[in-house]
């Protein structure tokens, strides 16, 4: 059964990520530069503790990227992502760490009666507070936590500066018809919508690095940002991204 | 089996000091030269301690006794059976006879072990 949780403004969720890399800042050094390190935030300022597991095993449900036991400050994120063992989904653990640290910030106070004390169910419990699945349909609660995820791991300002540093100028990446026919020019045969997917996960391919996230992520992101963009404006969701 | 509450004893240890000193689990396994989930593992106790190299390189990260972590992990140093093996019925009869004393006087009976070692053989 889905909490139900209040309607966050993405406007305040983005409030929430930046108050939580600001409080970071202010005790382990200003974050400057991306990448931002999610997992420190994780374990050194917030006191969870991290553990990386076969979560299919634990909790006996496929396609388990991540979990919160709320009570026990605990989070295990799924062996499949561990970026040592699977350097290609480094992306995809660093998103999900930023969604479960997403989930405490914004709905731990849904699973305990105080959140900085005490404790709604017994410490004891081995339920997890929060399952998150790669196939699940996202409910509010879900999508709080990825849009933080993505506010978290891809500061506005860090967007802006490393687009301009990586681009030579602010000018967004329009995908419109003199891309296309330009491209139709180098030898690109695709079709139109194809060759618009493939040149939009390019240029967000470029950026996603310095920001150690998966490409679909910097995606989102940079449409969000609005640099960048189809000629009809047409936006993708943040969802299913983790 | 018979050594599994010492193997808990180490994963939950290790945890512990790992965390109150702020060192994050990646970080960690990485000093430790093990992989993360290896070390997640080892952690929950799921997964038996490490081989004695890494062992030490964790007691040296978390300030710990070598020996002792050694010891929660079920291990012995890999330098003590050749030492015993050098004058076995000597080192038996002085280690079961130092068998029982507090650890205070085991350690000035080692200071004076070192003494005399410094000292050179009796001519």
């Amino acid at each position: 059964m889905p909490i139900k949780v209040k309607y966050l403004p993405k406007q305040h969720i983005e409030w929430n990520a930046q108050e939580l890399l600001a409080e970071y800042g202010g005790r382990y050094g200003e974050v400057v530069v991306p990448p931002i390190p999610v997992e420190e935030i994780l374990e050194k300022h917030l006191k969870l503790t991290l553990e990386i597991d076969n979560l299919e095993a634990r909790l006996g449900h496929p396609d388990i990227l991540g979990a919160l036991w709320a009570p026990d400050k605990l989070v295990a994120i799924d062996e499949s992502l561990e970026p040592t063992d699977h350097p290609n989904k480094e992306g995809r653990f660093r998103y999900t760490v930023g969604h479960e640290i997403g989930h405490w910030v914004q709905h731990r106070h849904y699973f305990l009666e105080d959140p900085d004390q005490g404790l709604l169910f017994p410490k004891a419990t081995s339920k997890a507070t929060v399952i998150c699945r790669s196939s699940q349909s996202k409910d509010p609660m879900e999508r709080q936590a990825d849009y933080f995820s993505a506010y978290l791991l891809m500061p506005k300002e860090m967007v802006y500066a490393a687009w301009e540093k990586h681009r030579g100028s602010m000018t967004p990446y329009i995908f419109n018809r003199t891309t296309r026919e330009n491209l139709r020019a180098m030898g690109f045969v695709e079709p139109g919508e194809l060759l618009a997917s493939m040149a939009i996960e390019f240029v967000a391919g470029e950026i996603a690095p310095i920001f150690r996230v998966s490409a679909k992520a910097m995606q989102i992101r940079l449409e969000e940002l609005k640099l960048l963009r189809r000629e009809d404006g047409s936006l993708f969701s943040m969802e299913g991204v983790a | 089996m018979a050594n599994e509450p010492k193997q808990k004893k180490f994963g939950a240890h290790i945890r512990a000091l790992r965390e109150a000193q702020e060192i994050s689990l990646r970080k960690f396994a990485e000093r430790a030269q093990i992989s993360p989930t290896y070390l997640s593992k080892v952690e929950r106790d799921e997964f038996p301690p490490p081989g004695e190299e890494a062992v030490r390189r964790i007691a040296d990260i978390l300030g710990e006794d070598p020996d002792e972590l050694l010891a929660m992990a079920g291990k012995v140093a890999s330098d003590l059976p050749g030492i015993i093996h050098q004058h076995p019925r000597a080192m038996a009869t002085f280690l079961r006879a130092a068998s029982g004393l507090p650890a205070s006087e085991i350690e000035k009976l080692a200071r004076r072990a070192e003494g005399l070692r410094k000292k050179g053989p009796e001519k």
